[in-house]
């Protein structure tokens, strides 16, 4: 197996087989970021598809700065946010909800997928904030920009977000 | 405070992966495809227009050939040289070269038969008369069938055949004949001469104008503008051009064009003022005078409605108009110099024409069109003032009169450099002309 390295530079001068190989190392990383940026599995496929077009059309423009796997990540969550951009509504500022500000056990013992699922279902307006503040740990003036929101509905966003998902991970643990 | 629920799901998240169906790999492989077989189909129509106008050169060239006549008739010069023994013989010779016929030295062989006047001399060396005949003493005032360029030495030859060995009176004849033969014009090829060294001419260029577009990923607006957004502009240009020909076949042109670059932006998100009072409650206006973001750089927007898009620089409040686009136009003032090779020298001409371009950057503006409105947004930022582009084209000249021509000229110009001088924008125009026009040989 070639280093990634080498592969990226195949990849530039546009081996499509280098190409496959990426795929095959990145795809189902970058299929799991899809699925939280997107309504459902055949969106996320479409993101997936779109965004792996860019990456291997842009690729010759990585110019080794940086983490290539952030590279090619943020090219998929901004495919999904074009979508998102496009077909958004126009989106009322939310009050924020009154909630228990309590935070959840640090020693809770949950599988990955089954909190990957969580997020996954929630309400997309929760689902982008949650996932942009607490896995790409942007700010919420950035992300307010990027999803043409105010400051002030992305923030009540990741507090019902968090609130949904404390309520779901309580009725895990219970049912256990 | 929830850092455990937030650290929970982070590493939940940057843990999960999830093997995605094969089909999303074939619909990528299946894109590149559908990509190389453009590509394909358009070097391959590129080499057939190639093909075809070579052979279509090749045809008129051939043509030109069929069209050379001789001045001189095939056979002009007929002469009676009285010989030694009294035998008359006709001489008919020509200046143009025939291939001469091949016999064996073995006299015995030689089947040659002299020519009555007014026979042919393929009939004469097809003829199986033998060669005594020929030493008849009875044969006088026999044409002899000379009628090559060589009419001199194939008479000395067949004279010595006869045995008859020429006098001074015959070679004195024959010499006489050969200076005939070298005052004889050569023959020469009919063609228009084309005397002409200098022309200047006129052209209107309807044409469509776009670019190849990259956006540096350096900074998290990677893929603010997708392709699919982007579209070429319809523009009508032109000029006057000036060539000089050294030969019938190159000239070198030049002269002064106005052109138009640049292109259209669909899918944008328009604010209007009316629509953010309307929508939210808030009386404030969306301000004017904001740096929005294009693909081709940033531009201090004048509009009264502004436009956003993507990962654009400006939030705005929640009131926008479904869809706008941005066109942004640049044209310039461009002096080429440009190589015209012509592939035949018949009435109609075919040639192919390459060269450079440099363009100087005249006028640079946006516009914002929403709703049939089209509003003027300003200058775009940092477009370069001047610029190098590469033309190529192919031209058809037909003559109207002696001195004017008409030219159509499909052509394509592409520039070598970014219309941006922002290192994260690389955007080079290309332009498909189609230019028809008026020239006047002097």
């Amino acid at each position: 197996m070639c280093s990634l390295e080498k592969i990226i530079k195949k990849c530039q001068k546009g081996d499509r087989q280098a190409g496959e190989q990426l795929y095959k190392m990145f795809s189902p990383k970058m299929y799991a970021v899809c699925i939280q940026y997107s309504n459902s599995r055949e969106e996320a496929e479409d993101n997936l598809q779109d965004g792996f077009i860019k990456v291997l059309e842009s690729i010759s423009q990585y110019t080794g700065k940086g983490s290539f796997e952030g590279w090619m990540k943020r090219i998929f969550i901004n495919t999904a946010l074009e979508k998102f951009r496009k077909n958004k509504s126009v989106q009322i500022v939310d009050e924020v909800p009154d909630m228990v500000d309590e935070d959840v056990d640090d020693e809770i013992d949950i599988p990955s997928n089954v909190l990957f699922d969580f997020v996954s279902q929630l309400p997309e307006k929760y689902r982008l904030v949650f996932n942009m503040y607490v896995v790409e740990g942007l700010q919420h003036k950035d992300i307010a920009r990027e999803l043409g929101i105010s400051e002030g509905t992305s923030k009540s966003n990741l507090a019902r977000a968090k609130e949904i998902l404390k309520r779901k991970i309580k009725a895990y643990l219970s049912d256990e | 405070m929830s850092d455990n629920l937030e650290k929970l799901f982070k590493k939940a998240l940057d843990e999960v992966t999830v093997e995605p169906p094969a089909r999303v790999w074939e619909g990528v492989n299946a894109h590149f495809n559908r990509k190389r077989q453009r590509k394909l189909f358009l070097y391959s129509g590129v080499a057939a227009a190639i093909a075809l106008l070579l052979a279509i050169s090749l045809f008129l060239e051939n043509s030109v050939s069929e069209g050379y006549v001789s001045p001189t008739p095939l056979a002009s010069n007929i002469n009676t040289i009285k010989l030694e023994n009294n035998s008359l013989v006709q001489v008919i010779s020509t200046s143009n070269r025939i291939p001469s016929f091949k016999h064996s030295t073995n006299k015995k062989n030689i089947k040659i038969s002299p020519l009555a006047k007014n026979q042919s001399i393929t009939l004469a060396l097809a003829g199986n008369e033998v060669s005594s005949d020929l030493m008849n003493s009875r044969i006088q005032d026999l044409s002899i069938p000379i009628v090559n360029g060589n009419a001199v030495e194939n008479q000395k030859k067949y004279i010595d055949l006869l045995h008859l060995y020429p006098t001074e009176s015959t070679y004195a004849a024959r010499d006489k004949e050969e200076e005939k033969i070298q005052e004889t014009p050569k023959p020469q090829k009919i063609r228009n001469k084309e005397k002409n060294s200098f022309s200047v001419g006129g052209y209107v260029s309807p044409g469509y104008t776009s670019g190849s577009y990259h956006q540096s990923n350096a900074n998290s607006r990677t893929t603010q503008f997708s392709d699919d957004q982007m579209s070429g502009l319809f523009n009508v240009t032109g000029g006057i051009t000036f060539a000089v020909k050294p030969n019938k076949r190159i000239s070198i042109e030049t002269g002064v064009g106005y052109s138009r670059m640049g292109q259209k932006t669909d899918e944008m998100q328009v604010y209007s003022p009316q629509l953010a009072m309307s929508t939210s409650g808030n009386t404030q206006l969306l301000a004017s005078n904001v740096q929005v973001a294009t693909p081709l750089g940033s531009v201090k927007s004048k509009a009264t409605a502004a436009v956003y898009s993507m990962d654009a620089n400006i939030a705005l409040k929640d009131s926008q108009t479904p869809e706008g686009s941005i066109e942004q136009q640049f044209d310039a003032i461009e002096v080429p110099l440009l190589f015209r090779y012509r592939l035949n020298n018949n009435r109609v001409k075919f040639s192919v024409l390459g060269g450079f371009g440099a363009s100087f950057m005249v006028r640079n503006e946006t516009y914002l069109e929403y709703e049939g409105t089209r509003e003027s947004m300003g200058q775009t930022d940092d477009i370069r003032k001047f610029n190098i582009s590469t033309n190529f084209g192919i031209g058809l000249e037909y003559p109207i009169t002696k001195s004017i021509h008409f030219r159509i000229e499909p052509g394509f110009k592409y520039y070598l450099q970014s219309l941006s001088k922002n290192s994260d924008i690389e955007f080079k125009p290309y332009t498909f002309t189609f230019s028809t026009g008026i020239g006047i040989n002097f």
